[in-house]
């Protein structure tokens, strides 16, 4: 009897640890794994977007993580204990979640506006409030640039 | 017996958590992308309406420089950094404000402005890098939601979906205080030193990420410290206090070990998007 207490315990405290070990997912488009905490030291291996990695420690700004065929250091700014998610964005040429919400609020925004008390702040930045520049913020989201611009430009290309 | 089973399945029951992720249901896929009908995803997109809605009022404020090569290099550069930011679900944009101001801006969501008066002092890309990833690193930390009295929670959400999604007159009215208050740290008070330091530190990390030098970030503070004229008030005013923040991104340098790296600075391509005809 004693001993199967015993063993339903350690049954129930390794679920428990097991539970605790951490994953966290790269978030970046790639990001290398280093031997020790430093950007100085040896490269162990260059992962994908999206890698599951369990923590195995944290030491200053660096998690130390190990995967199924790689164990290192990787800046913490670059994991999160959720998977990357799909970006939220403008579909060129087409709708998306932000161009739907925008015209579905545009007929409603300028009377909510109206309405509202101002604050200080807001009654001297009354007069912009109304030259919102939707036209050139447009113009700002309409320069794209493809992942193969960006990646010759990386490698010395010219802009 | 029985009670020793009854203990264990109790606990499992009370606390399913302690069940081996393996034992209750099939092993994750080792590269995982977590796909739409994610309720995060709708404060995200909130989030970046927030910031939409704020950038352009700045884009009001100070109007658009738009030269087609500066823009296109600016937004090259800021793409290099944002990749580095972890916050893959935005898409970041970069502008050029056409004022004699020194200042760079962060919208959240992801809208990013550099003046021109800013981009006149620099002398090479890995100064314009370094400050580009600070913005990120505000906007990738929900710095400016976080002062506006927005809850971030471990997982990122932020509750903006309930509190100024659809267009209810109460979550309008929400959504344009919300506006506002942004605008007041953007333009009036700042971040705070906390904030300014915690997107410096980053903002070091990512530059050294993305290839570049991150003390070139040091050197065009430094040569804005000497600088006394009216452009540079507003910088002055809604950041940490200059020599202070110089020799700290320095220290932050050395302790991350990253001094003596042979990080790149790219002078002739910046000088040559600069100096051309556009």
């Amino acid at each position: 009897m004693r001993k199967i207490v015993f063993f339903s315990l350690v049954l129930a405290l390794t679920a428990a640890s097991a539970a605790f070990a951490e994953d966290l997912f790269v978030q970046s488009s790639k990001a290398k794994v280093m031997q020790e905490p430093s950007f100085k030291s040896k490269l162990v291996a260059e992962v994908a977007k999206g890698q599951k990695f369990t923590v195995l420690g944290k030491q200053g700004s660096w998690v130390k993580v190990k995967s199924a065929t790689a164990e290192g250091y990787v800046p913490a700014l670059l994991l999160s204990p959720r998977p990357p998610m799909e970006s939220v964005g403008l579909i060129k040429g087409g709708e998306g979640e932000i161009k739907d919400n925008v015209r579905r609020r545009a007929s409603t925004m300028t009377s909510a506006a109206a309405a509202r008390g101002l604050t200080a702040e807001g009654r001297k930045r009354a007069g912009a409030e109304e030259s919102a520049d939707y036209a050139a913020l447009e113009k700002m989201e309409s320069y794209s640039l493809s992942n193969d611009e960006v990646e010759k430009f990386m490698q010395g290309g010219k802009p | 017996m029985r009670y020793a089973l009854a203990l264990t399945a109790a606990l499992l029951t009370i606390c399913p958590w302690m069940m081996p992720a393996d034992l209750g249901a099939e092993a994750a896929p080792q590269q995982e992308v977590q796909k739409a009908a994610d309720p995060l995803r709708a404060d995200v997109v909130e989030e970046v309406l927030l910031g939409r809605e704020t950038a352009a009022r700045i884009a009001g404020i100070y109007g658009l420089d738009e030269r087609p090569l500066a823009n296109k290099y600016v937004g090259l550069v800021g793409q290099v950094v944002a990749r580095n930011a972890g916050r893959p679900e935005l898409s970041f944009h970069f502008g050029i404000l056409n004022t004699d101001v020194v200042n760079s801006f962060a919208a959240p969501g992801g809208y990013i402005f550099i003046t021109r008066g800013a981009l006149e002092r620099m002398q090479n890309e890995a100064e314009l890098a370094g400050v580009l990833a600070h913005e990120v690193a505000h906007v990738a930390e929900r710095h400016a939601l976080r002062r506006i009295g927005v809850s971030v929670s471990a997982d990122g959400s932020t509750g903006l979906a309930k509190r100024m999604g659809g267009t209810a007159e109460a979550n309008q009215a929400e959504r344009d205080r919300l506006v506002e208050k942004t605008l007041d740290i953007l333009l009036d008070q700042g971040y705070g030193s906390a904030d300014d330091q915690q997107a410096d530190h980053d903002a070091i990390l990512i530059t050294a990420l993305a290839g570049y030098d991150p003390a070139a970030m040091a050197q065009y503070l430094e040569r804005l410290n000497s600088d006394k004229g009216k452009a540079l008030e507003l910088l002055k005013h809604t950041h940490p206090a200059g020599p202070a923040r110089v020799s700290a991104i320095r220290e932050t340098i050395k302790s991350e070990s990253i001094d003596g790296s042979r990080l790149k600075t790219n002078n002739d391509r910046f000088r040559e998007v600069f100096s051309a005809k556009q």
